[in-house]
């Protein structure tokens, strides 16, 4: 589990930094730009530049939790998925109604899983989380994908625990929704 | 040890973001051109200067004004001396077609951009209402506004990312004192002040003058935040 040590970057974090920069900076952008768009944000552009400088902060202080030792996608993919968690807290798109409390009540990971019959319908959950809302499928990639604790995602999106614990448990319930359509 | 589900269930998290992420990008623009605020920003919270074009105008005059300050100082008497000594002097640099004031001339870490106390207006001219409240990592924009629309906005930044800029050169610099605070006031289409307590650089963006008592009010009154 990656340690989420609110650590300064040092001098070779720095050129790790400058790398993001000239490799991701224009599609973090443009992700940006689009996604203020589709949500109809007045003054998108100046707004995604915005985005665009949390999004680096945010980065900057995660800078030692941030993988090198994968792909190119994949470093990007880790880029794009802070700048969406900066859009949305730009949308200031929280639960602020509707919260769920029992949280004792969550399936584990692993039963969560297994309930999708991932195996015999493969194609169709790929199709169902990329339908899904960034704000979801964000956490779940989080969650299961990257193996954040509920706590360091928490910390990473700047949100309450509580509200992670939210996003999960509606994003199980959707891809669960979704797929039950398509059966 | 990882279920063969949990493994798929991975697989499938990953295709679709690719997939998702892949089909946004080609849909975009492929041509990105941001504005000279941004990459100035850039450029501070990197440390590194991102890109030539923040000093390709042609003409660009650069100035240090402490000198104005220094007289500012003498003639109010140099009281609290040893505060104003923690407060950084302005650093004006005039493009073609706007201004940029900030206080700290090196790169500093992007660390030092974090805001950990975040202040407001403890006093607004009566008639003005508080419209947009925005917190952000590195900075902080509050927003009233009047019923007749005029706006007063406020805004917080560390002084090592304090850089402000404003659009138009219309009339040089004026350096006011204000209580214990060295203010730049500059119009500019709006009345622009920007000032410093050491710590935190603020600026105060007026769409109409206010009388002189008020705006000394205003900038007097800056509080922490509760």
């Amino acid at each position: 589990m990656l340690p989420f040590l609110l650590s300064i970057a040092d001098e070779s974090d720095h050129d790790k930094i400058i790398y993001i920069y000239q490799h991701f900076h224009n599609d973090m952008i443009r992700h940006a730009r689009r996604q203020l768009y589709l949500a109809r944000t007045s003054n998108y552009l100046s707004k995604a530049e915005d985005v665009v400088q949390n999004a680096f902060v945010k980065i900057t202080l995660y800078i030692k939790a941030v993988n090198f030792g994968v792909s190119e996608k994949e470093l990007r993919n880790y880029v794009l998925s802070i700048v969406s968690n900066e859009v949305i807290n730009e949308l200031n798109d929280q639960e602020y109604f509707d919260a769920i409390n029992e949280h004792t009540n969550m399936a584990s990971d692993e039963s969560f899983v297994n309930d999708l019959m991932i195996q015999e319908r493969y194609q169709e959950v790929v199709a169902a989380i990329e339908r899904m809302n960034e704000k979801y499928r964000l956490v779940l990639v989080y969650r299961f994908y990257k193996g954040y604790s509920v706590k360091e995602i928490a910390e990473l999106f700047g949100v309450p625990e509580k509200t992670v614990y939210t996003r999960i448990k509606r994003a199980q319930r959707l891809l669960k929704e979704m797929l039950g359509e398509e059966k | 040890m990882i279920s063969s589900n949990m493994q798929l269930f991975r697989k499938a998290l990953w295709e679709a973001t690719c997939n998702v992420y892949e089909r946004e990008l080609a849909l975009c623009e492929q041509d990105i051109k941001c504005s000279r605020r941004h990459y100035a920003k850039m450029r501070k919270i990197l440390g590194v200067a991102v890109l030539p074009a923040t000093t390709r105008t042609s003409k660009i005059k650069r100035r240090v004004i402490a000198a104005l300050i220094a007289a500012a100082l003498l003639l109010t008497g140099c009281a609290a001396y040893a505060y104003r000594e923690e407060i950084k002097s302005f650093i004006e640099t005039v493009f073609n077609d706007h201004i940029e004031v900030k206080y700290n001339d090196s790169e500093a870490p992007a660390s030092s951009a974090i805001i950990t106390e975040y202040y407001t207006l403890g006093y607004v001219p009566e008639r003005y209402e508080l419209v947009n409240n925005t917190k952000q990592p590195i900075r902080l924009i509050c927003e009233w506004k009047s019923p007749t629309g005029e706006y007063l906005i406020f805004k917080q930044c560390t002084v090592e990312s304090g850089l402000f800029i404003m659009d138009d050169e219309t009339e040089d610099a004026k350096i006011l004192m204000v209580g214990e605070y060295t203010v730049y006031y500059r119009f500019a289409g709006n009345n622009y002040y920007v000032w410093n307590n050491g710590i935190y650089a603020y600026e105060l963006i007026l769409s109409t003058q206010l009388p002189e008592q008020e705006v000394k009010a205003i900038i007097e009154g800056v509080v922490v935040e509760r």
